[in-house]
């Protein structure tokens, strides 16, 4: 089994304060793998120092057998990773249709192009109306993304992260801020997507990681506490000690 | 030579107080709004006629009116922001800036229509007047008087900031607004009272500076870039950051004046460029 | 703030998609020939400084990135262009090429600072390199002739052909054919993927890092684009008036071709130039009125527009628009494509 992506005592202090500890950390391609945690565990600390958001204090991380420990977040994007945020981060002005054409675009090498309309780049338009149409957006693609549903804007997010054909995808909490019936939803989406993608996400509800991930960590205090299947996971009484007295607030 | 050079640095030290003055309270509600407030220097204008109506028309003495300056600008500003800024905070800056430069048009042309373009004349009382040796140098006694009122109003902004009880609300407000509204601090008014309390140190540091400045109409235009540069500088938010911007941003100008008119404002300005290069959030500013 | 999304246009036809914008352009210079002959000076004024307006837009309306120094590019433009007719390179067109150039050039070497520095260290930096290059010129008397201004230029006739007249007749179509194939490229880059790229990061800068794009470098271009399109527009000003003013240079102008963004409603390519209009419209009619009258005034509407009116002249008449059509409303929304169908089948 081949790896996409992994870390090797990646590490982040901020001053004497310990966000992340020596985290080693692996996720075999086409990964479906869950990563949990309380609040304040340093998840999404975790995704930010995997994108470059965030430099890491020590450590390295290894993107598809490529040294990416000091690349800009932009760079790590052109070799395969791309992101979602947990809190919606869009272009609230521009158009779901916009806005994947922007990341299709950028992947396709154009957005320093000034001399030929957007609507010239028929490859673009045509494979950003794709994954909006996958993606059940279609509808609505050519609506401002602020007017859009909440729940519609959590998928905006994936649209435009599946526009960059991410090798590794991040999806920190996809589902967060929406209903928990409609969350269920989301994930159908997400497990619809191709099997060569590998998938990393940040999810509270354990029902959905039992039913999407093949694989949990989970990460407490900034270090990894264990890491098996979800059914191994939720059976390991240190995990349940830890974990499942915060999951209740989540549920 | 030496004497001099002295005299133009204490006196530098003396104009940077007045700029530290003007300049903190910006600092300060800029930081924790991340509002770009362009008509702060109206506000010291204020004060500075406020003082000159008061000794000329009602023959105050000067030292009656720095009070009175503080407290009516302080005033005046909470109605402001409570009326008119607070609806602009969530606004993009181009919007803050217009509105801002729109304010200070509106304040230097009702300024010169009621007192005219022509400067403000100041009178001294006797004892802040003339000269005193100071360890063999000669400084002037109103100058050494802006050293002094700078100093002690920055420790008293220090420690009302650092020891206070409004002061950690403060700086929990600077830090993190959505956090300290989640600690159950009323930010709004925390910033209303910090917006006032600033305004007002404008309002002392335009009666102040009176005499250094000068006071026309086209006062807030005039200083308005060297408030910025002691805010930007100084970095958003530090009281340190801005007394230190201050002074720096003081005696280079008034160096400058002196012993290089010829280049006048261009080094000024270009130091403030190199020193937002090498650290883009200011001298003791926080990395946000 | 331009909710007509340009690949939802893509598959109107040319002439129907901008037939309207082209006949507006012939009438504009048509109707000012015709019918106010005694306002060329006027009008020029108005085209040189939309342009102006239009390039700030560029970076304030349309990448999200508020200069307050924009004045130094018009500045370089009017300066180099005065300066080679003032020393016998009077040809304009060559002067107007060479302007921009100078302005692109300066554009390129500061864009590196400004992009290093975030909002408010940014505008210092902007305001910082327009003061510099102000007092430069300032005290460069013996090439620029200080405040006194540039004087003693001679331009030669616009290709060899048109004499500037004392009417200003060749002067006003001179820049508004300028400020035209301006306009046609800026709508250009705004309908490309990179004015796309530029809206993008004024709406979020993360998510852009994010998908991959270089956000410094985008924005370099950006400011870069702003610089020539500004110098252009001051090199303009220079050869029609044939001095150059030191206020060309100054804070005062970077902050009025602001306000006229705002009047106009930034993030529209008709903002600047509508903004110019109305501003230098309304001073030219008011100046007789008392300085501080105008100061007021100014200010006033300043506040008025940004309380009550964000999105300026333009803003208020598409929500006259709207309030007034709801259904016009409605049928953009459906005229724009829904499905991949519909897409891929017009062509």
């Amino acid at each position: 089994m081949s790896i996409a992506l992994t870390t090797a005592g990646l590490s982040k202090n901020y001053g004497a304060l310990q966000v992340t500890r020596a985290v080693d950390f692996s996720l075999p391609v086409g990964a479906r793998h869950a990563l949990i945690g309380p609040n304040g565990a340093g998840k999404t600390t975790f995704i930010n120092l995997l994108t470059g958001t965030v430099p890491a204090t020590s450590g390295s991380i290894t993107l598809l057998g490529e040294d990416i420990t000091g690349q800009r977040p932009d760079q790590r994007v052109k070799r395969g990773l791309a992101r979602t945020f947990q809190v919606t981060s869009l272009f609230p002005e521009l158009t779901p249709m916009q806005s994947v054409t922007l990341a299709v675009c950028e992947r396709l090498g154009l957005t320093a192009r000034w001399y030929k309309r957007t609507g010239e780049h028929r490859a673009a338009l045509d494979e950003a109306a794709e994954i909006l149409a996958r993606l059940h957006l279609g509808h609505v693609g050519h609506l401002l993304t602020r007017t859009l549903p909440y729940g519609q804007q959590r998928i905006v997010e994936v649209a435009v992260a599946l526009a960059l054909r991410p090798r590794v995808l991040l999806l920190d909490e996809p589902a967060a801020g929406i209903p928990s019936g409609e969350s269920a939803e989301l994930f159908e989406v997400i497990a619809e997507l191709p099997e060569d993608i590998s998938l990393l996400f940040i999810e509270h509800d354990m029902h959905l990681v039992s039913r999407f991930a093949s694989r949990v960590t989970v990460l407490v205090a900034g270090g990894i506490l264990a890491e098996g299947t979800p059914a191994e996971i939720m059976a390991n009484p240190e995990v349940r000690t830890v974990y499942l007295g915060n999951s209740e607030g989540h549920a | 030579m030496l004497a001099i050079l002295l005299t133009v640095l204490f006196d530098g030290l003396a104009y940077g107080m007045l700029l530290f003055l003007i300049s903190i309270g910006l600092s300060v509600t800029m930081g924790m709004m991340g509002f770009v407030n362009l008509a702060h220097g109206a506000f010291a204008m204020f004060g500075g006629y406020v003082a000159t109506t008061l000794m000329q028309r009602a023959g105050v003495p000067f030292l009656v009116t720095l009070p009175v300056a503080f407290a009516l600008v302080a005033l005046a500003s909470i109605v402001v922001e409570r009326l008119l800024y607070q609806r602009l905070y969530r606004r993009g800056p181009l919007d803050q800036v217009l509105f801002t430069v729109g304010l200070t048009f509106m304040s230097v042309a009702g300024i010169t229509w009621f007192y005219g373009p022509s400067q403000q004349p100041v009178v001294l009382p006797a004892f802040l007047q003339g000269q005193v040796s100071l360890f063999g140098l000669e400084v002037g006694i109103f100058r050494l008087f802006l050293v002094a009122v700078g100093l002690l109003v920055a420790a008293a902004v220090v420690l009302g900031v650092e020891r206070t009880r409004f002061g950690a609300k403060i700086r929990a407000a600077v830090d993190n607004p959505v956090m300290a509204t989640g600690l159950g601090i009323n930010v709004g008014g925390v910033f209303a009272l910090t917006f006032a309390i600033g305004s007002g140190l404008a309002g002392l540091g335009g009666a102040l500076g009176i005499q250094i400045l000068g006071l026309t109409p086209a006062f807030p235009l005039k200083y308005l870039v060297l408030f910025l540069i002691v805010v930007s500088v100084g970095g958003l938010g530090s009281v340190g950051g801005a007394l230190l911007a201050a002074c720096v941003v003081g005696v280079i100008d008034m160096m400058t004046k002196y012993f290089l008119p010829e280049i006048g404002s261009f080094i000024i300005y270009a130091v403030m460029v190199a020193l937002l290069m090498w650290r883009p959030h200011g001298l003791l500013g926080k990395k946000s | 703030m331009t909710p007509s999304c340009p690949p939802s246009t893509a598959e109107a036809g040319w002439l129907r998609r901008r037939g309207g914008e082209i006949a507006l352009w012939l009438a504009v210079p048509l109707a000012v020939a015709l019918f106010l002959p005694e306002y060329y000076l006027l009008a020029t004024h108005v085209a040189a400084l939309g342009l102006f307006a239009l390039s700030l837009d560029l970076l304030v309306g349309y990448a999200g990135l508020l200069s307050l120094g924009h004045a130094m590019f018009f500045g370089i433009g009017a300066y180099t262009a005065g300066l080679l007719a003032v020393h016998g390179w009077g040809e304009p067109i060559s002067g107007l090429l060479i302007a921009a150039l100078v302005a692109g050039l300066v554009g390129f070497i500061t864009s590196f600072a400004v992009v290093r520095v975030q909002h408010l260290a940014q505008l210092m930096v902007t305001l910082g390199f327009g003061l510099l290059v102000f007092e430069a010129a300032n005290r460069a008397r013996w090439l620029t002739g200080g405040d006194d201004g540039l004087q003693g230029m001679v331009v030669s006739p616009v290709l060899g052909l048109f004499e500037f007249d004392l009417f200003g007749q060749t002067a006003f179509f001179y820049t508004f054919v300028v400020l035209a194939l301006c306009f046609i490229v800026a709508t250009r880059v705004i309908d490309s993927p990179f004015g796309l790229t530029l809206e993008g990061l004024r709406e979020n800068p993360k998510r852009m890092a994010a998908i991959g794009t270089p956000t410094a470098a985008r924005l370099r271009q950006a400011y870069v684009f702003a610089a020539v399109f500004a110098g252009i527009a001051g090199a303009l000003m220079a050869q029609t008036s044939q001095f150059v003013a030191l206020e060309t240079l100054s804070f005062g102008l970077s902050a009025e071709v602001l306000i006229m963004l705002l009047l106009g409603g930034a993030g529209h390519r008709y903002g600047g130039l509508v903004g110019a209009a109305v501003f230098v419209i309304a001073r030219d009619l008011l100046s007789d009125l008392n300085p501080q009258y105008w100061q007021f005034g100014v200010g006033g509407v300043m506040v008025l527009v940004v309380l009550f009116a964000p999105g300026g002249v333009l803003g208020i008449l598409r929500s006259l628009r709207q309030r007034l059509l709801p259904v016009a409303r409605t049928s953009t929304a459906k005229a724009a494509p829904a499905t991949p169908a519909t897409k891929g089948g017009a062509a």
